[in-house]
């Protein structure tokens, strides 16, 4: 298992030995909560180690059931992208900038223009989760499907995500391409515990929105240009389009994130 | 017989001793076995080498002579004239061969050459699951 030949090199990863990276540059991660700032990226880390079937790869640790050259299975860990919206050191905001809630001002609420002002006290904590499940990847000749089902493991919301993600790879001489489409699915209970309004945040709307699941859309492009064997400049793209039940979520001001990153990355 | 001449035949015993290993070196050291190649290269730790090899000797006196290997695959061949002195092999191993050249008459080793098997010792590789750069 996992011994196989691997490619293309660019996916592939020696086995037991780590692999450090770092990213530097400059880009943005636009906030959709509203009154909260979007967040400015400076680095981007990579920390991954695989061994013969156990691995970890940025904070997310698995175990490979399966390895095909046409599929793989994991179970894997995960944790929620939702949360980095909130807080600082989210996972998923290591090395940003802080994501901070900026004083109540007036502001138009785009889902629901009808409807009295939102406005909220200080917001109350959401607390950070893992998720745990399984993911399959299918290889394609048109690309790699990964399909995910994770559920809350510590019982902070009780809540399950899944994921759709189809993605390819070109390598055209010392430009590397990977273009991905991702389909997010958050259940009621993420959906609620995240961007739900509790009673002492608003009053009104902790009744009147009313959460759903849905699904968020979502569209990446990373391009690298191999400058050396350690270093790369680097451009990465993403565009999600967040679900409509999350979008009518008086804490959000805005129905999408954009992000964009451009620096250099080095692999010790 | 003196304790004198007790002395010399033991002096002589003791010289013959040391230079007669030299004059049988010397003997073998005329001869040279060449194995050609010397090393096949595979590209994993499991994969068996397959290689046509060639042996190619020289020697002090014309003589008939007899290779051997340590590999039961390729038992004893010896050669049917002094003129010949070449040997084509098809070889198929996972592990180092010696071939020993030997004369056929006096079976003294003359001389040896190895054939190694290496691999490529490429680090192992897996995929990668995740994009290492990816935005989240």
């Amino acid at each position: 298992m996992a011994k196989q030949t691997c490619v293309p090199e660019s996916q592939c990863i020696e086995m037991n030995n780590w692999d450090l990276g770092v990213a530097i540059g400059w880009g943005q991660k636009s906030n959709p909560l509203k009154d909260f700032n979007d967040i400015p990226l400076f680095f981007i880390p990579t920390i991954a180690y695989y061994g013969n079937n156990w691995f970890f790869d940025n904070g997310n640790l698995g175990y490979t059931l399966a390895e095909q050259e046409s599929f793989t299975i994991n179970l894997v860990t995960s944790y929620s992208l939702d949360r980095a919206y909130f807080y600082r050191w989210d996972p998923s905001n290591v090395f940003l900038e802080r994501s901070s809630q900026m004083p109540t001002k007036a502001t138009t609420n785009l889902a629901l223009t009808t409807e009295p002002e939102a406005e909220f006290n200080t917001l109350e904590t959401r607390n950070f989760t893992m998720l745990g499940g399984a993911e399959a990847f299918i290889y394609t000749r048109l690309g790699i499907v990964r399909l995910a089902y994770t559920h809350d493991m510590f019982n902070v919301h009780q809540g399950s995500e899944a994921q759709i993600k189809w993605s390819n790879g070109w390598e055209v001489d010392r430009f590397i391409f990977e273009f991905a489409l991702i389909f997010d699915w958050k259940s009621q209970a993420v959906v609620d515990y995240y961007y739900g309004v509790r009673p002492s945040e608003n009053a009104y709307w902790s009744e009147h929105y009313q959460a759903k699941s849905g699904w968020n859309k979502g569209a990446e492009i990373t391009t690298r240009y191999v400058l050396t064997d350690n270093w790369d400049l680097l451009l990465a793209v993403r565009y999600t389009q967040i679900a409509d039940e999350i979008a009518a979520s008086p804490l959000l001001i805005q129905d999408y994130s954009r992000t964009y990153f451009v620096g250099a990355a080095y692999r010790f | 017989m003196t304790l004198s001449q007790l002395s010399w035949l033991a002096l002589i015993g003791l010289s013959l001793s040391l230079v007669s290993p030299h004059l049988a070196q010397a003997n073998s050291r005329d001869a040279a076995l060449k194995l050609t190649p010397e090393i096949c290269i595979t590209s994993s730790d499991n994969q068996a080498c397959d290689i046509d090899i060639e042996l190619h000797w020289t020697l002090a006196k014309n003589e008939l002579v007899c290779i051997l290997s340590d590999n039961i695959a390729y038992p004893k061949w010896c050669s049917d004239s002094v003129l010949t002195n070449n040997l084509q092999m098809k070889i198929h191993t996972s592990t180092d061969i010696e071939f020993i050249m030997v004369s056929k008459d006096s079976n003294q080793t003359l001389a040896s050459a190895k054939l190694k098997i290496t691999s490529a010792a490429q680090p192992q590789v897996r995929r990668r699951y995740r994009n290492p750069w990816s935005l989240f």
